[in-house]
């Protein structure tokens, strides 16, 4: 294995992501390259380090604040069936609104319309002699 | 009819409901049995804590996420996917929860200055030791979100690549990336503590 190829798998080398041939290959290599094994040393000088970044713990009553939160505000249970019956009303109302969209449009389209008959009287053709 | 009401009301034995895997713990709590809720949020309390605090900086911030990410777990448990792990399910409901947070661009708190404790052995040492703590939380929190989250689902909750990509919804590879960007941009400002 190659220097290149080692650097590119150092990051799952260190966190146990490769697989153990390919780890018995880069411990081979590093075993024979300084570069290598200072590289490595600086991740792991870096994962070191993320130690010092340490989190506060669960302060007293956190367990009991969350528990209220969501006992104030009950779990949504759904009963059998209920999602499937909300599919069927959404299905019924957009079949009627289409059915009562087509009966409005068809309603108007039989009237007279009522812009060509106004401009009609208000301009009578003139009789051509 | 009579038994599913009556059901939730009764408390499961606190070893019973110890053994269980969380999953199954799921599976209860979305037939409103609270206890397996309570169960759910003693184990799960100090990882989302500390997770949303290494994302945010802010510790009531980080309280308040978790305790968000409780209850959508309580109210979405009838939706629970039982083919994945609930580790994973919770997780992306924390990290989404964060991410919303942090698009809100609020200033990240960088805590009280270091202070030695009374009584230390060699105050220049725990003051040194206080500073580089402090150095490293705000290397961590200055890189970018996407980026602090894979570092802390891999380093922190020492989550294998599959499942942080499984988190973060990317792919391992994605993750491995983003851990790479990390620790250079770590290395490069951490440099004075070599």
């Amino acid at each position: 294995m190659r220097c290149f190829q080692v650097r590119r798998r150092l990051h799952r080398f260190l966190d146990r992501e490769l697989d153990p041939e390919a780890s018995r290959r880069v411990e081979a290599h590093l075993c024979g390259c300084i570069a290598c094994r200072q590289t490595l040393a600086d991740l792991v000088h870096v994962k070191d380090l993320l130690e010092e970044f340490r989190a506060p713990d669960v302060r007293d009553g956190f367990a009991a604040r969350a528990l209220g939160s969501a006992l104030i505000a009950p779990a949504q249970v759904r009963a059998p069936g209920t999602r499937w019956f909300s599919a069927m009303a959404a299905v019924c109302a957009i079949l009627f609104l289409t059915w009562a969209g087509f009966r409005i449009g068809e309603a108007y389209s039989s009237r007279p319309h009522q812009d060509v008959i106004q401009s009609a009287l208000a301009s009578p053709v003139e009789p051509d002699f | 009819m009579i038994w599913n009401r009556v059901k939730p009301i009764i408390a499961l034995e606190a070893t019973e409901v110890r053994r269980v895997s969380d999953e199954t713990l799921v599976e209860r709590i979305a037939n409103g049995e609270v206890r397996a809720f309570e169960e759910l949020i003693q184990r799960y309390q100090t990882p989302a804590l500390r997770f949303a605090f290494r994302l945010v900086g802010d510790l009531h911030e980080a309280e308040d996420l978790a305790q968000e990410a409780f209850l959508r777990v309580y109210r979405n448990a009838q939706r629970y996917n039982y083919a994945a792990r609930f580790r994973t399910w919770f997780f992306q409901i924390l990290v989404n929860l964060c991410r919303d947070w942090l698009k809100k661009k609020k200033p990240l708190f960088f805590g009280e200055p270091p202070q030695v404790a009374a009584g230390a052995p060699d105050p220049s040492q725990a003051m040194e030791r206080e500073w580089r703590a402090k150095a490293v939380e705000r290397a961590v929190q200055s890189l970018p979100p996407q980026q602090r989250m894979a570092l802390v689902l891999c380093h922190f909750e020492e989550m294998s690549y599959r499942e942080a990509a499984a988190v973060l919804a990317t792919s391992e590879k994605a993750v491995e990336s983003l851990l790479v960007r990390a620790r250079r941009t770590l290395r490069v400002r951490l440099l004075e503590f070599r």
